[in-house]
C-alpha cells in the first residue's frame, strides 16, 4: 500500500515535469519567431557539444548542494527558506578566506581550498543558527526568520562585495579575481566543469547514506514527521536545530563552490537564485537526496536550454524562469489536480470496498 | 508511444542539424553581446544599429543580438556559452568590463574574435578595443556646468558647486570622467567645485533621486547622472528643485525638457559600423586585432548635441563661450590626449 502510494506520488511528479516541458515547448513556439530552431536549441542544445553538457553539469553542482541542504531541513520539519542568503554569505566567506591568505599562497592549494569551503559552510551554518536560536529562545517561526535573515544577508553581502571589499581596478562590482591556484581544478577544459560537481555528487551519496542508513538520519526524519512523538521518545529539539544548521552549512558550501568555480571571484548577485532553485529541486525530489541529483540536473537543463535557445534563436533567456515556475507550481500544488482526485477516488473506493467486505 | 517519442527526437535532431548546416553555409555571422538590455539604453541601441548597418552592407553576413541582462555575475558564463557555439565569426560588445571577460573567454576559445567599443585592452591578438576619450567628454559637460553654475540663471546660487551621481565607480570614471569634468568646471569657473555620490547599482532611480537631492540641497547648481536607468531619478530631483542637469553618452534632452541643458554624445553607431565593416572585410587576419585605439572629439566620435531647447535658451554670451571651447576641441587646438587606462 505504502509503496503504491509512493509510486503514485512519483508518477504525479513525472507527469508534472512532463507537463511543464510541454508548456515550455508551447511557450517557445509562441514566444519565438523561429520556433523550430528555438525548440531544437532548447531541448538538444545543452547536449550538442561537450562544452554545453559539462557546463550543465557544473551549474547543477551548487544547485544540488543547496537542494541537499533544503531536503535535510525539510525532512526534519524545519522549513529553511534562507538558502539564497546562506549561499551568499558562503560566497563572501570563501572569497574572504582566500583574500586573507594573500596572492602568493602561504598554504598549499590542497589546504587552502578546503579551508575556503569550510569558511563558506561555517558562514552559512552561522546564519542558519540565528534562526535556530530564535526558534528555541522565543519560538520564532523558522520559515519567517530564515527568509528575513536571508534577505538581510543578500543586501549585506552585495554591499560588502560592491563596497569595502570591491576591487577598484575592476569594471565589475566584484572582489579581486582569485589566483589560479585557488580555483577548483577543472576536469574537462575548456569547459567549466570542475571538482565542485564531483564534490556535489559525493555529498548527495553521503546525504543519502546519512538519512537512510544512520540512526541520526532516522531520528531526524522521525522528528520531522512527528515532533511531539519524537520528543516523547526522548529525542531532543536540538535535533531540528542541528538539521537547520547543517542545511545552512550546505547552502553556504554551495556559495563557496560558485566562487571557486568558473567565476573565480565573488561578484555582486552571483548566487543568482541558486538557493531558491535548490529549494525547488528538493521539492521535486520529495526530499530524497539521491533523487535530488536528477532534479538538480533537470533544473540546470532548463537554464542551459533557455540560454542555448536565446543564443541561436530569439527566445528570451528568461524563458527558463517561466518554465521552472510552471514545474514548481504543478508539483507544489499537490501534483496534478486530476491525479490527486483520481488517487482520492481510488482510496475512497478501496475504503468502501473494505467496508463492504466487512 | 515509444515510436512517437523517437520521431519527435529525430525531428528535433534533424532541425538542429539543418540549423547548423544553414549557419555553416552562409557568410560571416556577427553576434552583438549586450551586457544589459538594449531597450532604453541609447548606447546599446547605437551598438546594435552600427553592427546591423555593417552587416547589411557585408554580402552574406548575418547578425544575432544576445542580451545578457543586468546581473554582472552571469556575463562570463553567457559569453563563454556564446563563444562555445563556434557559430560566430565576430562577437561585438560595448562596456569597459567586457575586454577582460573577452580575454578570459578567448583563452578557452582561441578561434573566437572580439571587438569591444568603450573598452581598453591592448596586445591581445584576438581582441580589438576602442576607448572613447572620456576625459574630453567629461570636460565638455564640466565646462558647460561651470558656465551655467556661475551664470546667475534662475535656480542657481553663488555656491559654485556641481555634482555627479554615478551608478558605480569604475576605472574610466575615476581616471577620465571625473578629472575631465573637474578640469572643464574649473576652466569655466575658477571657484567651482565638484562632489560625487555613488548609488551602488544601475537601476535604483529612488536612491539616485535621494543622492541627487542631497547634492542639490547642499548647493549644487547643476548635476550630472552617470547611472543608466537610475539616472532618471537624479534628473527628477533637479527638475523638482528648479535646478539644472547635464547628460552623458547620448541625447537626453527629451527626458526633462527645460532641465537638461546639455548632452555630451558618443557616436557609437558610427564607430561600430566602421570597425565591424573593416573587421568583416579582412576576417580574422585583420590587423585591427591586438590594437587598442583611443578616439575623441577631434576624431568625431565624442561630441556635444546642441539641439536641445534648454540649451538654445541659455544666454547667448554663455553659449558663445561654450561653443568657442567646443570649436577648439573639434579642431584639435585644445586636446587632452589619453593613452589608455
Amino acid at each position: 500500500m505504502r509503496s503504491r502510494a509512493r509510486s503514485e506520488a512519483w508518477l504525479a511528479r513525472i507527469a508534472a515535469l512532463s507537463l511543464a516541458l510541454a508548456l515550455a515547448a508551447a511557450y517557445a513556439v509562441l514566444a519565438s519567431s523561429e520556433p523550430r530552431r528555438a525548440l531544437a536549441a532548447f531541448f538538444i542544445g545543452p547536449f550538442s557539444s561537450p562544452y554545453t553538457f559539462f557546463a550543465l553539469l557544473e551549474n547543477a553542482g551548487p544547485l544540488l548542494v543547496c537542494a541537499l541542504g533544503a531536503a535535510i531541513a525539510f525532512r526534519s520539519g524545519a522549513f529553511n527558506l534562507g538558502g539564497e542568503g546562506q549561499a551568499a554569505v558562503g560566497c563572501l566567506a570563501s572569497a574572504l578566506v582566500l583574500r586573507a591568505l594573500g596572492p602568493s599562497p602561504s598554504l598549499e592549494p590542497g589546504l587552502a581550498l578546503p579551508l575556503a569551503l569550510l569558511g563558506a559552510a561555517a558562514a552559512g551554518a552561522a546564519l542558519a543558527s540565528l534562526s535556530a536560536f530564535a526558534e528555541s529562545w522565543s519560538g520564532a517561526e523558522i520559515l519567517l526568520t530564515t527568509f528575513l535573515l536571508s534577505q538581510a544577508a543578500l543586501i549585506t553581502v552585495d554591499w560588502a562585495i560592491g563596497g569595502p571589499f570591491r576591487d577598484l581596478g575592476s569594471n565589475l562590482l566584484a572582489m579581486a579575481p582569485l589566483p589560479g591556484q585557488y580555483r577548483l581544478p577543472r576536469l574537462a577544459p575548456p569547459s567549466p566543469l570542475s571538482l565542485g560537481a564531483a564534490l556535489a555528487l559525493g555529498l548527495a551519496l553521503a546525504a543519502s547514506l546519512f538519512v537512510g542508513r544512520t540512526r541520526l538520519g532516522y531520528e531526524l526524519s522521525l522528528y520531522g514527521r512527528g515532533p511531539g512523538f519524537a520528543r516523547a521518545s526522548g529525542l531532543g529539539k536540538a535535533l531540528g536545530s542541528g538539521a537547520l544548521i547543517l542545511s545552512g552549512a550546505l547552502s553556504g558550501l554551495a556559495g563557496g563552490l560558485l566562487v571557486l568555480g568558473q567565476a573565480g571571484r565573488a561578484v555582486e548577485g552571483m548566487t543568482g537564485g541558486v538557493g531558491w532553485n535548490g529549494l525547488a529541486a528538493a521539492l521535486i525530489a520529495n526530499n530524497a537526496p539521491l533523487a535530488a541529483i536528477p532534479s538538480a540536473l533537470f533544473l540546470s537543463w532548463l537554464d542551459a536550454g533557455a540560454r542555448q535557445a536565446s543564443i541561436v534563436s530569439d527566445l528570451s533567456p528568461d524563458a527558463s524562469t517561466v518554465m521552472k515556475a510552471v514545474a514548481l507550481l504543478l508539483i507544489t500544488a499537490r501534483y496534478l489536480p486530476g491525479i490527486g482526485t483520481w488517487r482520492k477516488r481510488r482510496l475512497a473506493r478501496g475504503r468502501t470496498g473494505q467496508g463492504a467486505g466487512q | 508511444m515509444r515510436h512517437t517519442a523517437s520521431r519527435i527526437l529525430a525531428a528535433l535532431a534533424l532541425s538542429a542539424l539543418c540549423a547548423a548546416f544553414a549557419a555553416a553555409a552562409g557568410g560571416p555571422r556577427v553576434c552583438v553581446f549586450v551586457p544589459g538590455v538594449v531597450s532604453g539604453s541609447p548606447i546599446y541601441e547605437q551598438l546594435v544599429a552600427g553592427a546591423k548597418r555593417a552587416v547589411d552592407e557585408s554580402p552574406g553576413a548575418s547578425l544575432k543580438v544576445v542580451e545578457a541582462g543586468f546581473n554582472q555575475a552571469e556575463w562570463l558564463d553567457k559569453l563563454s556559452a556564446l563563444a562555445a557555439t563556434g557559430e560566430f565569426s565576430l562577437i561585438v560588445s560595448s562596456n569597459p568590463a567586457m575586454p577582460d571577460l573577452c580575454r578570459q573567454v578567448s583563452e578557452s576559445f582561441p578561434a573566437a574574435r572580439f571587438f569591444v567599443a568603450d573598452g581598453w585592452l591592448p596586445g591581445n591578438p584576438r581582441i580589438h578595443t576602442v576607448l572613447y576619450n572620456q576625459f574630453e567628454e567629461g570636460y565638455i559637460v564640466g565646462y558647460l556646468g561651470g558656465l551655467v553654475g556661475s551664470s546667475g540663471l534662475p535656480g542657481t546660487s553663488a555656491s559654485h558647486k556641481a555634482g555627479i551621481v554615478v551608478a558605480q565607480r569604475y576605472p574610466s570614471f575615476d581616471k577620465l570622467i571625473v578629472p575631465g569634468f573637474t578640469k572643464g568646471l574649473v576652466d569655466a569657473d575658477r571657484s567651482a567645485s565638484l562632489e560625487t555620490r555613488e548609488i551602488g547599482n544601475w537601476y535604483d532611480a529612488n536612491k539616485a533621486a535621494e543622492l541627487a537631492a542631497s547634492l542639490l540641497d547642499a548647493g549644487a547648481n547643476v548635476i550630472l547622472p552617470i547611472a543608466g536607468g537610475a539616472g532618471q531619478g537624479a534628473i527628477n530631483a533637479a527638475k523638482g528643485r528648479g535646478k539644472y542637469a547635464l547628460w552623458f553618452d547620448g541625447d537626453g534632452y527629451a527626458l526633462a525638457p527645460g532641465t537638461i541643458v546639455g548632452c555630451a554624445i558618443l557616436r557609437q553607431d558610427r564607430l561600430v559600423y566602421e570597425r565591424v565593416k573593416k573587421l568583416l572585410a579582412l576576417g580574422e587576419k585583420s590587423p585591427l586585432y591586438g590594437n587598442a585605439d583611443v578616439v575623441g572629439v577631434k576624431d568625431g566620435y565624442v561630441d556635444f548635441d546642441a539641439s536641445g531647447a534648454a540649451y538654445k535658451a541659455l544666454p547667448p554670451g554663455l553659449r558663445a563661450s561654450f561653443e568657442a571651447m567646443l570649436a577648439r576641441l573639434r579642431s584639435g587646438s585644445l586636446a587632452f590626449p589619453v593613452k589608455g587606462l
